[in-house]
């Protein structure tokens, strides 16, 4: 509370604070139309099984679904009285409906506060949540033997970000995060705390585009383990590796002002070696994500961009039946539209 | 080179202050845990138990009956036992029951006749016999005087059996003075009484609920329920707890007619055997999946509190905290955590 009313009374950098909050405010309101062809993330045997047994499904028809998603945000640049210096704050709220599975309707959004001090350096706050999504029914052993419940999950994430240039155009971004990811009632067993690093280094090309390449780490602990019913007596901890290699070209390409490309994978390692505990024991898996994508400014404050996503994973288990039914494909499709406004009451 | 001045330090210090409340709270499952207190030893299958102060009388399957004293939970002490053999029966022993009041015990050799072992002579136990009808599945026994039980049965192939005993005591016997038999919608094979009311469970037909008037019993209403009704819980005169076996569990409340005011069914995917309601608890008895607790408002609601895998659970029962659970490996005694 102090340091609250510090920032409220102080004077910043020899201005007031209402000085500093007089600038516009950019809004931008956006569409997205989607289509994704695997939303419960199926396995080949598993849409095999489903032909017999619906119920997987939980209550819906089809593998795939159409989406739609709306999104308000706000950002607010503060700039301060040395003109490399800024605060930028940033907000989005997204609601997104799955028209085939109404089980994934759910809200997410993330505010975060920039502190920007010159070219490629910034220092940055985040905090992010997802609230409900939907994974898939599951069985909830600790209650039942056979019956399937909805299963979802809620995520927290802060995230502290720190970038700075190397060279010319050259930059380094690095980040630590941490994820709560509580699940709803049924599934508290698989509630975990999720430490993250990551390091990117990015390239910006003159009359080219930018190419980074980021290298992320994560540690999963599940924070229930052995604390609840008998389905918390396995460990669901995990650690994973990520690269992700995105590419923007911005000189214009097939009626698009930008395009680009990302190839993400993801190796995760489950901790547990139990062999009462198949599922998990010795298991990884490798994930793949394939982007393209193009945008496209039909107006001055009206931005179109399309992006399909291909996305892909391996798993490897001891037991042939766990690779075959934790292995899947998906694609991802969407397109956005994004009205930008500005609000000056200046 | 940056320098963080003292202003951008007070920034840093309400982003600790804003990460500090950003956390989230996990949920919590609400689910009863299970603390075993002690694990008899029983030697054949622990098939039902009864508990009479510090007593406990087992039905130990093909052991016979025992007789344990639990004044130290910790550290029961086997009283006596009496095999098969010494209480003149070739079946194993599926119910135990006892009456303080004219101490008698009654066990049941399963789908025989029920046995009397008499206990008012201290330590000694001696059997009397068996009496009643041939396949008795359950029975319960009421007193009506110092010197007179009735017992009641759910006579698998009769329907009701009802034999009411009196005790000469110029003999010092039990004498079968009276009986009747009603019939019944369907061949009973559980049931239980309160007051003037009695339901028998009928396996595939459900239940059927009958009237005590003036020694006249008469039926009241029958209702067909999913599954097989297997035992039934009489909680008072119109509300009950059916264990329907692979159709889970029902609470029926009803009126004088077979027009259920409420009819919940739960536990639809457990095996359920057996249901031991303690006020807002319930625990039901679920074979090869062990236990399974439920928690009642005594309304509408009844929500799962746990499956806890304690071996092959034929019958459990409340007595004072302690949950007595009957099961092939034993008998278990626990307390529930909620």
């Amino acid at each position: 509370m102090r340091f609250i009313i510090i920032i409220l009374l102080s004077s910043l950098w020899g201005q007031s604070w209402s000085d500093y909050l007089r600038s516009p405010v950019k809004w931008t309101l956006g569409f997205t139309n989607g289509y994704d062809n695997n939303v419960l993330r199926l396995s080949a045997i598993e849409k095999d099984d489903a032909a017999l047994n619906q119920t997987i499904l939980g209550g819906t028809k089809t593998f795939d679904s159409h989406y739609v998603r709306f999104s308000l945000s706000g950002l607010k640049n503060i700039q301060l009285s040395d003109r490399e210096k800024q605060i930028q704050l940033f907000a989005k709220s997204n609601f997104s409906d799955y028209i085939q599975y109404k089980h994934r309707r759910y809200w997410s959004g993330y505010i975060k506060a920039s502190y920007r001090w010159g070219a490629y350096r910034r220092l940055e706050y985040m905090l992010r949540h997802l609230d409900n999504y939907y994974m898939r029914h599951y069985k909830d052993l600790d209650i039942t033997i056979n019956q399937l419940f909805a299963c979802s999950f809620t995520d927290r994430e802060q995230r502290l970000l720190i970038s700075h240039p190397i060279i010319l155009r050259l930059w380094v971004t690095g980040f630590v995060s941490y994820t709560q990811r509580y699940y709803d009632q049924s599934f508290t067993e698989f509630d975990s705390d999720i430490f993250t690093i990551a390091l990117r280094v990015s390239k910006r090309f003159r009359d080219f585009g930018t190419i980074s390449l980021e290298g992320t780490h994560g540690i999963a602990d599940n924070i229930t383990f052995g604390k609840g019913a008998k389905s918390s007596d396995l460990d669901r901890s995990y650690r994973h590796t990520e690269l992700y290699l995105p590419l923007s070209y911005d000189q214009g390409m097939l009626g698009f002002e930008e395009v680009g490309l990302s190839f993400r994978a993801d190796f995760r390692q489950y901790r547990v070696e139990d062999i009462s505990d198949p599922l998990h024991s010795g298991r990884s898996h490798r994930e793949t994500k394939f982007d393209i994508w193009g945008e496209k400014s039909l107006k001055e404050n009206l931005m179109i961009s399309c992006t399909i996503r291909f996305r892909n994973r391996i798993t490897d288990s001891r037991y042939d039946w766990v690779s075959e039914l934790k292995s899947f494909d998906q694609i991802h499709a969407w397109i956005s539209i994004e009205w930008k406004m500005l609000y000056d009451r200046y | 080179m940056t320098v963080i001045n003292i202003r951008m330090k007070h920034c840093l210090n309400l982003l600790i202050v804003v990460a500090n409340f950003s956390c989230i709270e996990p949920n919590l499952e609400n689910l009863w845990t299970l603390n075993k207190i002690v694990h008899i030893e029983t030697e054949g299958y622990c098939r039902d138990v009864y508990m009479s102060g510090d007593s406990v009388f087992v039905a130990a399957g093909q052991a016979g009956v025992q007789l344990w004293d639990i004044s130290t939970i910790t550290a029961p002490n086997l009283l006596w036992k009496k095999s098969l053999a010494e209480l003149g029966v070739n079946k194993e022993i599926t119910q135990v029951s006892y009456v303080s009041s004219i101490k008698q015990l009654f066990a049941l050799e399963s789908n025989e006749r029920p046995l009397y072992i008499d206990l008012s002579s201290g330590d000694t136990a001696s059997v009397q016999g068996q009496f009643s009808s041939e396949q008795t599945k359950e029975f319960r026994v009421v007193t009506n005087s110092t010197n007179s039980f009735t017992m009641y049965a759910a006579d698998n192939d009769d329907g009701l059996k009802v034999s009411t005993f009196e005790y000469d005591s110029s003999f010092g016997l039990w004498f079968n003075t009276a009986g009747d038999e009603i019939a019944s919608v369907g061949n009973p094979n559980g049931i239980d009484i309160y007051g003037n009311e009695i339901v028998l469970t009928l396996d595939q037909l459900g239940i059927e609920a009958f009237h005590l008037e003036n020694g006249i019993i008469t039926s009241s209403y029958h209702i067909d329920l999913e599954g097989k009704a297997r035992a039934v819980t009489m909680l008072n005169g119109g509300e009950f707890y059916v264990a329907c076996e692979d159709a889970g569990a029902f609470r029926l409340a009803t009126g004088f007619s077979a027009q259920s005011e409420i009819k919940i069914q739960f536990a639809n995917d457990l095996f359920v055997t057996h249901i031991a309601v303690n006020n807002n608890q319930l625990a039901l008895s679920c074979a090869s999946k062990g236990l399974s607790f439920y928690e009642t408002d005594g309304n509408a609601t009844i929500s799962a509190r746990g499956i806890h895998d304690i071996g092959y659970v034929y019958h459990a029962e409340f007595s004072g905290n302690y949950l007595f659970a009957a099961t092939r490996e034993g008998l278990q005694i626990f307390e529930i955590d909620e």
